[in-house]
């Protein structure tokens, strides 16, 4: 038992290179404020951000920031000026922690004014802004570097690992419990593995009329889809063995997992699943959200080696 | 070697932090309502599961079968629900959560939004979800915020608050666009998509109706 308490502070107790979580911080910002800069092309700033009584959506409740600047367009304005400002400062790494907490913040208050514009995607990047608020993000390819360290890349010193992991048992319990939720028939073989099929027949979320895929092979890739999809949620957890490799002799599912490279082979199943999703369904920053999550996966050794690979004498030999 | 007293809290907190979020991500039912079960896609997995459980000799029918997952789920999210009290009020302000039932139930009976308008006695579609004939404020409706408005609540067997007051506000900014718009109908039309073999369903039923008439000046 002590054996294993020992491995599990020490597990938490990892240090590495910031860059990824730099990556990630950078990633999840862009995508927050590209979502925002939508939202003002669109002319919804008003509409999505203030109760009904501001000219908006939301229906009459007790959000603090309406309890405080009133129901009214210039507050709704004004909550979208601090979500853009504070995206914008966590991307450029100014007051990193402090930008990723307000950021959060208000960006709970907005879902706090209109539940149901809310989506799980606006969830699940707001749990991610609040590990970053607590990491080592800004210690690299941030302006917080340059002033600290007169260099945007930092010092080079290590920073706590545990937010990489916390991120990675994130996404791993985001797509698990997504997958042992799938109830309904249609995800199984009893129910002719229709999901995606009927998913991509829904007026609110298909991107386009896609009557063709129906027909073969179409319908076929869509049953594929749908049954990939249920194996790929249901074993994503063994993915932790990589993450987590357990104390003493590697076990024979340690040894596969690392040799077959199962993590980058269940990242580049998730990396189709989600770009397939951002091609053919209207669901917003869904998949460029989670996507932006998916450097965490990576150990900085493993992002900077095709920058490496780039740069070894072999390969400016070959390109002569 | 020993871990250390800091690393020891660290591993401490954050085995508190996974607990509690493990405890809010269980995949435990939803409660489900009267609405979804009366559902036709709450209709066809009822019959589906009614005539499984036949088949392995556990005799009961759609309807009984329904109205024992409402009392095991209300009863399951209830507890959830206790368990996840305290940590409630903290999640409401700091945003996060665990909810992940992500197109667990695929709509075999989708909500198509329509938009129409009436100058005089003439009424004209302006707004149907994925027909580019009838476009109007396409990027808007389709935005996932908006969608989410009028679309959360479309098995519901009457329009929920956040569609009738979606439902205000698009007839707002017709009429703010066009003076000659004289009253705005939104509703949702139930369609049946079937799978490649079966014959087509063509037939629609109208949902949510909801009818605005420009306000007296």
């Amino acid at each position: 038992m002590k054996r294993w308490w020992w491995w599990w502070v020490a597990s938490w107790d990892r240090r590495e290179s910031p860059i990824v979580l730099a990556v990630v911080r950078i990633g999840v910002a862009l995508v927050l404020l590209g979502d925002f800069l939508t939202v003002a092309r669109l002319g919804l700033v008003v509409s999505l951000m203030s109760p009904e009584a501001g000219g908006g959506m939301g229906g009459s409740n007790d959000a603090p920031w309406v309890a405080v600047f009133g129901a009214t367009p210039a507050s709704a304005q004004a909550l979208w000026w601090v979500l853009v400002v504070s995206a914008t400062l966590l991307a450029a790494g100014v007051f990193t922690r402090t930008s990723a907490l307000v950021l959060a913040l208000a960006s709970a208050q907005w879902a706090w004014i209109l539940p149901d514009g809310d989506r799980a995607i606006d969830v699940f990047l707001r749990d991610v802004l609040l590990v970053l608020a607590c990491s080592g993000a800004g210690a690299t390819l941030s302006a917080d570097a340059r002033f600290t360290t007169g260099r945007w890349n930092g010092d080079g010193r290590e920073v706590p690992a545990w937010p990489r992991y916390l991120l990675v048992l994130q996404v791993v319990l985001v797509y698990f419990t997504a997958g042992v939720q799938k109830f309904a028939t249609q995800w199984w073989p009893w129910g002719g593995w229709s999901a995606l099929y009927l998913i991509l027949h829904d007026w609110a979320v298909s991107r386009y009329h896609l009557e063709w895929i129906g027909r073969q092979p179409f319908y076929l890739s869509t049953q594929v889809g749908t049954g990939m999809t249920v194996f790929w949620q249901w074993t994503y957890p063994i993915v932790l063995v990589h993450y987590f490799p357990g104390p003493g002799a590697p076990s024979r599912l340690r040894r596969f997992v690392e040799a077959a490279r199962v993590h980058l082979v269940w990242l580049a199943i998730g990396i189709t699943f989600h770009v397939s999703i951002g091609l053919t369904m209207e669901l917003g920053i869904f998949p460029w959200g989670f996507l932006a999550v998916y450097p965490a996966f990576l150990h900085p050794d493993e992002l900077r080696a095709p920058f490496r690979w780039l740069a070894s004498p072999a390969i400016h030999r070959a390109a002569g | 070697m020993e871990p250390s007293r800091r690393a020891v809290a660290r591993a401490v907190l954050i085995t508190f932090v996974i607990a509690t979020q493990v405890l809010d991500a269980a995949p435990i039912p939803h409660e489900v309502t009267r609405d979804h079960v009366t559902s036709p896609v709450g209709r066809e997995q009822l019959a589906w599961w009614s005539a499984r459980l036949g088949a392995i000799g556990v005799a009961i029918d759609p309807t009984e079968l329904g109205e024992r997952v409402q009392t095991a789920t209300r009863s399951m999210s209830r507890f959830h629900k206790s368990l996840l009290a305290p940590q409630k009020p903290i999640e409401k302000w700091m945003g996060f959560g665990q909810g992940w039932a992500l197109f667990a139930d695929p709509d075999t009976h989708p909500a198509r939004l329509s938009i129409s308008v009436r100058r005089g006695a003439t009424w004209e579609l302006v707004f149907q979800n994925l027909d580019p004939e009838h476009a109007w404020s396409d990027p808007v409706l389709r935005f996932r915020r908006v969608r989410g408005c009028y679309d959360a609540g479309s098995y519901r067997s009457r329009p929920s608050g956040p569609y009738r007051r979606f439902a205000k506000w698009v007839s707002n900014r017709l009429f703010a666009e066009d003076p000659t718009i004289e009253e705005v109908e939104v509703r949702t039309v139930r369609t049946h998509t079937t799978l490649p073999g079966v014959p087509p369903d063509p037939a629609v039923e109208v949902r949510h109706v909801i009818h605005t008439r420009r306000p007296s000046p």
